[in-house]
């Protein structure tokens, strides 16, 4: 019999594998569409994004490669040390902002716009476009920016953070706390020896970094943080350090800064880097000449400095105190019973260094100041170009008008769409309505322009805002010259400024600095390319006298007109005259006078038929100073030559003990005769120079002798042979294969219009091996 | 014997099972999901903003020691009510409602779109008594009909008010500092 | 017998492999919008502001005279109207070193910090 059916087992097992098969369906199913979510992933979070721009905006200190106790980010020079933008102070204080961060972050110069700030701030791999937007309340600073102007009508996410704004402490120093009349007794400073003038007195402020940052009882949003924020330091009142009565009898300066450390190690030595200084509200660069301080000076260090990496740190400031000599007090400077002495006027009372802390009577503490922070992301694809809203378009453009101080800009609407309202905003704080207006800029800065259309239905338009730079060349002089143009000059960015320099009459210029460099003396200057604020001083002094040191050419002849190429000598001024002069007789002047420096000029003078001899070079300035060289000019007359024998047809008037002519092949000699002497002969003549003078003899000889002393003499004798002075001489042993020329300089004045004057050659040969070849003698003079 | 052929079935269901649990499980534990939609953006907006808007307001004015620094927002909770209320109000709407950047300065403000938001605001205690916690109105802009949708931001100031038998501070009696929490309800209109 | 004729089988087969489909369609659909948190919502779940604030307020009370007023004052508002633990104590080490011990849990999110001081 069968076994139960058991072909439903079939079925069975197949709906059970089924139904599991199912179950495990349904529930892997259950976890898939969470995954196609990501598909749509970039266009929603655009509020997401915003969020977190403005806690790492406002959050966040930001992020240096290197340690920020090493260089934190807004001290570095370029983006690539920076990993993350980040404003705010430090992280135990989250919504105040770093006035330094803040300015470096908006400053489109330094970061480049949109790749810095999307790979350090926004973040993402999708370019979302970003408008960043920072405004401070109540000021009338415009808003600052950075980034894409989203238009209104795209979808865009955002968000507004407040904040504040730390502002740096300020040191304020009030000079006229410093005791004045307190010292004034001189019993009061015995320790000053009498007849002791000291002028200078050292001021010393402390910053003590520990003690900055360790106070714990003080809130960390008002911590001042040498390291990291800009340090001030104000002196004010220094016109009130000195008695009424004896005011005008110092001018102070600061002429050293140097900074020490708690070793009392020299820190570092001038210049010190990231430090600006400005007297009586005029920046000058540290290594520029200073003026004297009338009533205040401020000092302004930009971290890095080098309190950030040391713990105490001394500023010594040097004062020096230099007389006037215009000073009208009692007994004026060094005379009277109490001779003035610098120290005594400018001695302040503290007995400790004065403390940058948190005292509020020494510093004003760090300001905050409220703002807004809104951060807006937006799609599509970044434009850098106008906003569009409803078919208008706002644009402008603008060129320099006309040089000089002020700087005025024209400006031309360029707007596409119909408008008919035009407002100017042009980064000074003023404004225009004018469709193409022309504006005056008359201070330096750094402008952002901006022009907003409005049509008729109310639509409205801003440009995209364009920056006009204009820099400022300051031009000081000192006394007696000035400097055109002067004082603070405008200069349009990125052109050239050229200035011209005129000293007093009677007064040269002594030094001209170029942004503290100095120049030399020279006369003008064009500042090229002005990117950034310049400075030019000129100094001027007293002319001096011109000296004369040289003249190229020395001589000339008495039949034509020479021109000099340099007459070399110093402090040559524009204006000057030359001339040769001679007693007894008249003055030879130079024209085409070209004063090339203070160190040259070049002239030409007409010496025919002026006489020959030896003149005074002098260059007489403009304000009468004269300098002279004398003798330094010799004219000469063109010289004649009145004898001349080249032993062709004979040798007349030679005396020869024994020699005699040659025509051979293979010796030396000019065309077909020559002299010779052999052994020890000589052969002399006597030749009159009567009528002559300034003698000049020339001859062609060679030698060959094959042993010491054996040697060739030519020589003159001015007493009929009596005694003889040598031309010249070989020395043997020689061989010499072809003539040599010698021309003797001029005699000396025996030689002068002499009827004894004798030329003599001989030999001093041991042989006739040694043989002297002679030829194409003549003496030549200048013809009384 | 037992026909044994349909086991296949089964076996074939139970892999199959098991391989798709396996990958899905795999995939799915590799992500975490966030999805699209932009419920509660405003929210985390507002809630933003109102803290920001309490901090500004707690930050103290000036630089003395730690504890006894007066930020506005401790003032007003220690000074008299109807001074309190108005300058507590003044302060936050000007605060969430005001300047905005974006828009051209010197422009006629009365056109500029201003935010409508509105706050209620209150503070709450711990009464040193019976340790129980009291809650006392600040100001508000408006008040809440009970429809709105609001977010809360909440702020911690120690204060130290001057109280007698006569008025007591939270049931404390004599000036001490208290920890107090301001809470501020915000909403759009 | 013959065996079941089982032809049948395959009809039935196909008509739940296509309902099944549609299903398996219809729950991608359904719960693509539903799962998951939103970013908004894990924004505002952290409670970011509120432990900031609490590690402000403790901080300051340091320097209180009334410290355990203060304290009592924290603890309680803060479980009756934030729903958050906050339980901190101030103690000196064996060096003199002072420490706040701090904690906080709103029972989602749970913070722990020693903040030490002078």
């Amino acid at each position: 019999m069968t076994l139960t059916g058991d072909n439903g087992n079939l079925s069975i097992d197949f709906l059970v594998g089924f139904t599991i098969f199912l179950l495990a369906f349904i529930w892997v199913v259950s976890m898939i569409p969470g995954l196609l979510i990501n598909l749509q992933g970039y266009t929603i979070d655009y509020d997401a994004v915003a969020y977190r721009t403005g806690v790492i905006l406002a959050e966040d200190p930001g992020e240096p490669s290197l340690p920020t106790s090493i260089n934190p980010w807004e001290n570095l020079l370029s983006s690539e040390g920076v990993i993350r933008f980040g404003l705010a102070v430090s992280k135990d204080t989250p919504n105040i902002l770093s006035q330094k961060k803040v300015n470096r972050f908006f400053c489109l110069s330094e970061f480049s716009y949109p790749i810095d700030y999307q790979n350090r701030t926004i973040f993402g791999d999708y370019l979302y476009q970003f408008n960043i937007s920072l405004i401070e309340m109540g000021s009338d600073h415009p808003p600052r920016f950075v980034g894409d102007i989203i238009p209104a009508t795209s979808s865009y996410g955002s968000i507004r953070r407040l904040v504040k704004i730390k502002e740096p402490s300020i040191a304020v120093v009030n000079a006229s706390s410093f005791d004045i009349t307190g010292n004034y007794d001189p019993t009061a400073r015995p320790d000053l020896l009498s007849g002791e003038n000291e002028t200078v007195h050292e001021f010393i402020i402390l910053i003590n970094k520990s003690e900055l940052l360790e106070d714990t009882v003080r809130n960390p949003i008002y911590q001042i943080d040498p390291a990291r924020e800009r340090t001030i330091i104000n002196i004010t009142h220094l016109d009130q350090t000195m008695p009424l009565d004896r005011k005008d009898c110092f001018n102070i300066s600061l002429t050293k800064i140097t900074i020490i450390n708690e070793m009392g190690g020299l820190f570092v030595t001038p210049p010190i880097p990231n430090y600006k200084y400005f007297i009586d509200g005029v920046q000058y660069n540290q290594s520029s000449s200073k003026p004297y301080i009338n009533n205040n000076i401020s000092l302004l260090f930009d971290p890095p400095t080098y309190w950030s990496v040391t713990d105490k740190s001394y500023i010594n400031l040097t004062f020096t105190l230099t007389p006037n000599s215009t000073c009208s007090g009692p007994g004026g400077i060094f005379s009277g019973p109490d001779p003035v002495r610098g120290s005594r006027f400018l001695n302040n009372t503290l007995t400790s260094p004065f403390g940058y802390n948190y005292s509020p009577k020494n510093v004003i503490q760090p300001q905050l100041r409220g703002s807004v922070l809104e951060i807006k992301i937006g799609s599509g694809a970044r434009t850098v170009t106008e906003t569009v809203i409803e078919g208008l378009v706002a644009a402008f453009k603008w060129d320099w008008n006309v040089g000089g101080t002020p700087i005025t800009v024209n400006f031309m609407d360029q707007s596409t769409g119909s408008h008919t309202d035009y407002y100017w905003d042009f980064g000074d704080g003023t404004s225009a309505t004018l469709n193409n207006p022309t504006h005056t800029y008359t201070n330096r800065g750094d402008y952002t322009v901006t022009l907003t259309v409005k049509n008729s239905t109310g639509g409205s338009a801003t440009s995209q805002p364009q920056i006009i730079k204009i820099r400022e060349i300051t031009a000081t002089t000192g006394a007696n010259g000035n400097i055109s143009p002067t004082g603070a000059v405008l200069v349009a960015y990125g052109t050239n400024q050229a200035f011209t320099i005129t000293p007093n009459t009677g007064y040269q210029i002594a030094d001209v600095l170029v942004d503290g460099v100095s120049n030399g003396t020279i006369s003008s200057y064009t500042f090229n390319n002005v990117v950034a604020d310049r400075t030019i001083s000129v100094s001027f002094m007293l002319a001096l006298a011109p000296t004369v040191t040289s003249i190229t050419p020395d001589s000339g002849v008495n039949t034509t007109t020479i021109s000099i190429t340099n007459l070399a000598g110093a402090n040559f001024l524009a204006g000057a005259t030359v001339k040769l002069n001679r007693t007894g007789y008249p003055d030879i002047p130079g024209t085409s006078v070209n004063v090339v420096s203070p160190n040259q000029i070049n002239c030409t003078f007409d010496l025919t038929s002026k006489t020959a001899g030896l003149w005074n070079v002098a260059v007489i300035n403009a304000d009468g100073k004269s300098g002279m060289l004398a003798n330094g000019f010799t004219i000469t007359a063109p010289l004649k030559q009145f004898y001349y024998e080249g032993f062709e047809s004979g040798s007349t008037g030679w005396v020869i003990t024994a020699g005699s002519r040659q025509n051979g092949a293979g010796i030396p000699k000019n065309q077909t005769w020559v002299m010779r002497l052999r052994n020890t002969n000589s052969m002399y003549r006597p030749t009159s120079t009567a009528g002559y003078n300034n003698i000049i003899v020339q001859f062609a000889w060679a030698l060959t002798s094959d042993t010491a002393g054996e040697n060739a003499y030519a020589e003159y004798s001015t007493n009929g042979g009596t005694s003889w002075a040598t031309l010249s001489l070989i020395n043997g042993p020689v061989n010499q294969l072809s003539l040599n020329i010698f021309t003797s300089p001029i005699l000396p004045p025996g030689a002068d219009n002499n009827a004894n004057f004798q030329l003599r050659f001989r030999i001093t040969g041991s042989s006739t091996a040694d043989i002297l070849y002679i030829d194409d003698v003549s003496v030549s003079g200048v013809p009384i | 014997m037992i026909n044994t052929d349909g086991q296949l079935y089964t076996i074939e269901g139970f892999a199959a099972a098991l391989i798709m649990i396996a990958t899905a499980y795999l995939v799915v534990n590799a992500t975490s999901v966030y999805t699209a939609g932009d419920t509660h953006i405003s929210d985390m907006q507002l809630e933003a903003l109102g803290s920001d808007a309490l901090t500004m307001m707690a930050i103290p004015t000036n630089t003395t020691l730690y504890l006894t620094d007066t930020s506005p927002l401790r003032m007003i909770i220690e000074n008299p009510v109807s001074v309190s209320n108005a300058t507590f109000r003044a302060m936050f709407l000007d605060l969430t409602n005001g300047n905005k950047t974006g828009l051209p300065i010197d422009y006629n403000k009365a056109n500029s779109t201003m935010d409508y938001i509105q706050f209620s605001a209150s503070y709450t205690c711990r009464n040193t008594t019976n340790n129980q916690t009291e809650s006392y109105p600040l100001s508000n802009s408006r008040n809440l009909t009970g429809g709105e949708h609001t977010v809360r931001a909440t702020k911690w100031v120690i204060v130290n008010k001057a109280a007698s038998v006569a008025t007591p501070f939270c049931g404390s009696t004599t000036k001490q500092d208290h920890a107090v929490l301001v809470e501020v309800q915000l909403w759009r209109d | 017998m013959a065996r079941l004729n089982d032809d049948a089988q395959w009809i039935i087969l196909m008509g739940f492999l296509v309902s099944f489909s549609f299903f398996f369609l219809a729950m991608v659909i359904n719960q693509s919008t539903i799962v998951g948190q939103t970013t908004a919502e894990s924004v505002i779940e952290f409670p970011k502001n509120d432990i900031r604030d609490v590690r402000q307020v403790i901080r300051q009370s340091v320097n209180s005279k009334n410290f355990d007023v203060v304290k009592a004052d924290i603890e309680v508002i803060s479980m009756t109207r934030k729903g958050s633990v906050v339980d901190y104590t101030n103690f000196t080490s064996s060096d003199d070193a002072k420490f706040i011990q701090i904690h906080y849990n709103n029972g989602v999110t749970e913070y722990n910090e020693n903040w030490s001081y002078r």
